[in-house]
């Protein structure tokens, strides 16, 4: 068989990122691979007769939770390592914000790092187990 | 003419009264408090309100919701919040500077920082002082009454992402020094210090970052009574004489 006669492959990584001008890679389908359905427990913070008020809106999305690696918990600032990090990446249902609280499994994480990929279709989003207890909600 | 509620105290503290009128509509007027709210309770044909013997426990039920009903069974509704002094400073401050709901907050650490343009004013206390404490006797009804007499210093800051705070900041002084602010001094027993000449506004403006621009800072004294009534029945329960019998 002749060179010329085999097919030419397009492979991936000769694509650029900037091949389709203005656009950047839309991960949803792949990202929905890996993701599962998932609810937050996510407290708002109101202000009722000047008074703060919390309630927990249950957020149900696609996302999937992972430990942070060793090297990410050491760069975290002194006295917070031995506590329970994790890293959530999500579809865009989910949007928290800095100093977020949310509850998982009946554990209360803040958020301490969020990154918005929305364009990618995807959320970021880094949680450290809060030992400061929000609730309950105010009755 | 639509049927409405119309009262001149739409804040008040505990066990004291307020009157509301039904205006327009077709008389006669029915009043009534709607359940769920901070307990007060209203004379349904006089619309004289009186406020619970207790502070509401949860800041979502420090209103009252009062509802009239008319001959024609049209009804208007009227809200009036029952809260001890701090909380009745910030409503003359959300009433005299015209601000919606939730403008107006007791400094929080768990509350946000604002995320719109416009004005918010935060409330904080800062050294609660007592300078009485007295406990007496009523022999008479069996009673102890109690009562505490406070200083508080508050710090009232006005905060915006906007120019607002720095534009509006004076009418915090006006809303202290307001007819309504003495009227609801008077009505609810306690006393807020006038802000003399000369005061300064403290200008923490962009400490915060860009984000929040303006933030001008001012305090105010506030004195307060608590009282607390109590039966104490000494006389009341003794119990049953026995008659000791050597076993």
């Amino acid at each position: 068989m002749s060179a010329a006669s085999i097919p030419w492959l397009n492979n991936a990584k000769d694509v650029p990122l900037n091949a389709n001008s203005g656009t950047v890679p839309d991960m949803a389908d792949t990202m929905m691979d890996w993701f599962q359905l998932m609810t937050f427990g996510v407290i708002t913070k109101t202000v009722s007769a000047f008074q703060l008020v919390e309630d927990v809106v249950n957020v149900t999305f696609h996302g999937v939770i992972q430990p942070l690696s060793g090297r990410q918990i050491e760069m975290k600032p002194e006295g917070q390592r031995q506590w329970n990090w994790i890293m959530v990446h999500s579809d865009l249902t989910l949007k928290l914000e800095i100093d977020d609280i949310i509850i998982y499994l009946g554990k209360q994480y803040r958020v301490q790092n969020s990154k918005d990929y929305s364009l990618y279709k995807y959320f970021y989003y880094e949680l450290v187990e809060d030992w400061e207890q929000a609730g309950p909600p105010t009755p | 003419m639509t049927l409405s509620l119309f009262s001149y105290i739409s804040a008040l503290s505990i066990n004291l009264p307020a009157s509301f009128v039904g205006i327009g509509g077709v008389e006669p007027y029915v009043y009534e408090v709607l359940p769920n709210g901070a307990g007060g309770t209203i004379d349904a044909s006089t619309g004289i309100y009186t406020s619970p013997a207790i502070f509401p426990s949860s800041p979502r039920h420090q209103y009252d919701i009062i509802q009239v009903t008319d001959a024609d069974l049209n009804t208007a509704t009227r809200r009036i919040m029952v809260g001890p002094p701090l909380l009745l400073l910030c409503e003359i401050l959300q009433n005299q500077l015209g601000l919606a709901d939730g403008r107006v907050y007791i400094w929080d650490q768990k509350i946000k920082e604002p995320q719109d343009y416009d004005l918010y004013i935060a409330v904080s206390t800062l050294y609660p002082k007592i300078f009485g404490n007295t406990n007496e006797w009523d022999g008479e009804n069996q009673q102890s009454i109690q009562s505490t007499n406070s200083c508080d210093k508050i710090q009232i800051d006005a905060i915006s992402r906007g120019p607002a705070a720095k534009n509006r900041k004076e009418e915090i002084i006006m809303a202290v020094n307001s007819n309504y602010c003495e009227s609801q001094q008077e009505l609810n027993s306690f006393y807020v210090g006038k802000i003399p000449v000369g005061s300064q506004f403290n200008n923490l403006s962009k400490i915060d970052g860009a984000a929040i621009p303006y933030r001008f800072q001012i305090d105010v004294n506030m004195q307060f009574f608590t009282k607390k009534v109590q039966s104490v029945p000494y006389f009341e329960n003794f119990p049953t004489p026995a008659l000791l019998v050597n076993p």
